[in-house]
């Protein structure tokens, strides 16, 4: 997987989810959602949330504190992460906005989702961690 | 023993004079019967010889009867009888009789004596009887003024043996007791006195007189003529008139010596008691010595020593009384301090119990008013007592009541649950069909679906069976939560019920508690009641106590106030006495008393 | 798939949660007593522990059980599966359909009976 040195030319969306602070690419960022009750989906992983239907499309959402670890966290805001591929919404329990993010961008743990945190980075002055949008879904993609 | 020098031969010493006046009497005789007589001179020698034969005679005569008339006092003054005072009276009282004794002897000698030589004579040379008479004359004219003069000098003599018998163990009081005055014959002695005085040298002189001028006359009778005659005058007045001339101033002089002595027997006491007296009023009081003296005098000496033995006695107790006075009058004072003070003690003391018995009377009132409200209290818990009892009864009986309601209760519900089982069952039994109905008709739709256009009818049935099979299964469903209702309702019921069973016995243990609890509270109050009465009257008593006590105390108070004002008086009565009690000192001290009457 | 058609579905509840199966999966549906012991609850797939109170047989015999059901005969359209849940459930999910005004799981009977099946053996 490519890993980009950003330089601060590209700007991405700062959010927090509990107290950590993640980066997200603004280009992959589409949207910041609030989402209504969500539809469980069998056989998920916890931090599935579940699904919600968007604009015609189904959306599953993911529970940034229960994929790292850190704990759930009870938020009805998401931001909504648009590739190619498909999309997936983030819980957010803050938003900072579009902001340059600086620093390494080296993945920040060795083993499962922390492979596609990238850092530390720093943006919108907070450490953040920068979210790798295509290596988290091969990551989701892959456990089940 | 007594001293033997002051008394031993006091006796011969006292009757001695009685021979001085024999031997002058017989003297002045014979010198008067030389001068008379013309006898021979062998009769002046039978003459001399019978005189003095009379003069041995009368004066042992006269020794013997004083011998006799002093017995006491010689066997005394011989150390024959000890001195008591028994003897010393005797000896006393013989020693005041023997003047009066001593003049009768005298007078009988000389009676005696001149009746033997008047008898004797003129048988013995032949003479006439008128001799005798003339010697009896004589003896009548001398024998008074001799037994006189005897007796003054017995007298005189008699009063200092007095004195020193008295000396030897008797006081003066006993003297005087023992010879108290009793005869008062001073005029008498004074008229026989005077009588003798005077008509003894009278007799005699007269006698005298006569017995020469008849004399004279028989010789001028018997002289013839003038000149023998004259002669016979001559001779006659110059003879005989220094011999006359002196027998009669001889008889004179005895007869002043008489009065004379007669005049210090009398004289003497009476100096003697003035002299004590103002040596008494100069204030030496001596213890009293008796002046011997006779009748009134010795009446008057008596008295005198009588007067100064109580004067002495009564100086001795007023000094002794002026010393207690003296000493008491200091305990008084003493004592009066003491009660003063202590009568200054028991007020404050009084007033502080004052003090204590207004406290306690108004703690008395305190209490009472706290008894009252107490037992106020108590006729309300009473009250209130007795209609929570009338209350737990009703609950009881409610209680009770209720236990049979709960009891018809549990039974209905016991028939209700039987008829909810049963229904139950039946309500099962409907849902079973309908839950196969429905089964059967979901699955009739499910083909039909599966069919698709051509089973869509068919579904549309089955769906609708479906319904009803739903809607039965939501009726019995309906159905099954009445039951559930009911039976929870009834196990409500029941729960209540057996609740209610468990409360009524609860109620009912409850209401027995609280029956024994009101029944105690109600013991209480009757206790309460009583004890309020109790403590009332007891107030009241205390009250009345109290009452009393502050009267009572009010008694002490006037009472020590009282005792003060006579504690007050008393001292200054006090002090009144001690003055007193020195003047008596120094009225006392006056008069110095020899140690001897310190004795009792 | 996309633009995948289904009608008949079998719209189901297990416990709390939805779950869709396409009609013809089923073969008959049955009464729980009937099949006591062998069917395992729809909810187990949701990690949840849920009695049924009816069975659904597949053809091939798998059961599964579920709360209650509802067989809708319409034509639906089945709304395409995100990437990332492409293969949850053992991959029953064949995706989604809005009946109702909400989001059902649309799930293969048999495929989704295996998996709870091989859940229900990892557990063990």
């Amino acid at each position: 997987m490519a890993v980009p040195e950003s330089e601060g030319r590209q700007s991405y969306l700062v959010f927090a989810c509990g107290s950590s602070w993640y980066a997200v690419p603004a280009e992959s960022a589409a949207e910041v959602v609030t989402f209504p009750e969500l539809t469980r989906v069998p056989g998920a992983p916890a931090f599935l949330l579940g699904v919600f239907a968007h604009r015609g499309e189904v959306i599953p959402v993911v529970d940034m504190g229960l994929l790292v670890g850190t704990g759930s966290q009870s938020t009805r805001r998401a931001v909504l992460v648009r590739l190619a591929r498909g999309s997936l919404a983030l819980t957010a329990s803050t938003v900072a906005g579009v902001s340059p993010v600086s620093g390494s961008l080296e993945p920040l743990g060795t083993t499962g989702v922390h492979l596609h945190l990238r850092g530390p980075a720093k943006g919108a002055q907070r450490d953040v961690a920068v979210i790798d949008p295509d290596g988290l879904f091969d990551h989701l993609s892959q456990g089940a | 023993m007594s001293n033997p020098s002051r008394i031993q031969g006091l006796a011969q010493w006292l009757t001695r004079p009685s021979w001085l006046g024999g031997v002058l009497g017989v003297v002045l005789a014979l010198s008067y019967g030389q001068m008379q007589e013309t006898a021979g001179e062998g009769a002046w020698r039978i003459f001399l010889v019978l005189a003095a034969v009379a003069l041995s005679l009368g004066l042992g005569v006269t020794s013997v009867l004083e011998q006799r008339a002093l017995r006491a006092l010689r066997a005394v003054d011989r150390g024959l009888l000890p001195s008591t005072p028994e003897n010393l009276r005797q000896a006393l009282k013989e020693a005041r009789a023997i003047p009066e004794r001593c003049f009768w002897f005298t007078l009988l000698g000389w009676f005696g004596g001149a009746l033997l030589v008047a008898v004797a004579f003129p048988l013995m040379v032949d003479g006439t009887w008128m001799g005798s008479l003339r010697i009896i004359q004589v003896a009548i004219a001398l024998g008074p003024l001799n037994a006189l003069l005897v007796y003054l000098l017995v007298v005189r003599r008699s009063r200092k043996a007095v004195d020193r018998i008295a000396h030897e163990g008797l006081t003066a009081l006993e003297v005087i007791e023992a010879v108290p005055p009793v005869r008062q014959n001073l005029r008498r002695r004074l008229l026989t006195f005077t009588a003798i005085a005077v008509l003894c040298p009278s007799i005699f002189i007269l006698d005298v007189s006569i017995s020469r001028a008849v004399r004279v006359m028989d010789e001028i009778l018997e002289a013839q003529d003038r000149a023998a005659q004259e002669a016979v005058v001559a001779r006659a007045s110059s003879e005989r008139n220094l011999s006359l001339g002196m027998l009669s101033g001889f008889v004179i002089l005895m007869v002043l010596g008489t009065a004379y002595a007669a005049g210090a027997a009398l004289s003497e006491p009476l100096h003697a008691i003035t002299e004590d007296a103002t040596r008494i009023a100069k204030g030496d009081l001596r213890p009293p010595w008796v002046i011997p003296a006779e009748d009134e005098v010795w009446a008057a000496s008596a008295a005198f020593v009588q007067m100064q033995a109580q004067l002495g006695q009564a100086l001795t107790q007023m000094r002794r009384a002026g010393e207690h006075i003296s000493t008491t009058t200091e305990q008084l004072v003493a004592t009066s301090t003491e009660q003063e003070s202590g009568a200054d003690e028991q007020s404050s003391s009084l007033n502080e119990t004052s003090a204590t018995t207004e406290e306690l009377a108004r703690s008395a009132q305190q209490i009472a008013g706290n008894a009252e409200s107490v037992a106020g209290i108590a006729e309300r818990t009473f009250a209130a007592a007795q209609g929570g009892q009338r209350n737990a009864a009703a609950f009881l009986t409610a209680m009770q009541r209720m236990k049979l309601d709960n009891q018809s209760i549990a039974d209905a519900v016991v028939r209700l649950n039987k008829r909810v089982q049963q229904i139950g069952k039946v309500v099962e039994f409907i849902n079973e069909i309908a839950d196969k109905s429905d089964l059967l008709a979901l699955n009739a739709e499910l083909e039909g679906t599966k069919a698709g256009e051509v089973g869509r009818g068919f579904s549309l049935v089955a769906a609708e069976m479906r319904r009803l099979a739903e809607n039965v299964i939501r009726s019995t469903r309906t159905i099954e939560q009445l039951i559930e209702e009911i039976r929870d309702a009834t196990h409500a019921a029941v729960m209540a019920t057996e609740a209610g069973l468990k409360t009524t016995e609860a109620g009912t243990l409850l209401a027995a508690q609280v029956d024994e609890s009101l029944s105690l509270i109600l013991e209480l109050a009757r206790q309460t009641s009583h004890a309020v009465r109790s403590i009332s009257l007891a107030t009241q008593q205390q009250q009345t106590g109290t009452d009393q006590l502050a009267a009572a105390m009010g008694d002490i108070l006037r009472v020590t106030e009282q005792n003060a004002a006579a504690t007050r008086q008393m001292v200054a009565a006090n002090s009144d006495l001690s003055t007193l009690s020195r003047d008596l000192k120094l009225v006392v001290e006056r008069f110095r008393l020899t140690a001897r009457e310190g004795s009792p | 798939m996309q633009g995948l058609r289904v009608s008949g579905i079998l719209l189901c509840h297990a416990g709390t949660n939805r779950i869709a199966f396409p009609a013809v999966d089923v073969a008959v549906i049955d009464a729980p007593g009937l099949h006591a012991g062998r069917s395992r609850s729809a909810s187990v797939g949701f990690g949840e522990l849920a009695g049924a109170s009816r069975v659904l047989l597949a053809p091939s015999g798998e059961t599964v059980g579920v709360d209650t059901l509802e067989i809708d005969a319409e034509l639906h359209r089945v709304l395409p599966l995100p990437a990332v849940l492409e293969r949850v459930a053992g991959g029953s999910l064949l995706g989604f359909i809005w009946v109702r005004g909400v989001l059902w799981p649309l799930v293969r009977l048999v495929e989704f009976e295996h998996f709870i099946s091989r859940g229900s053996r990892e557990a063990a």
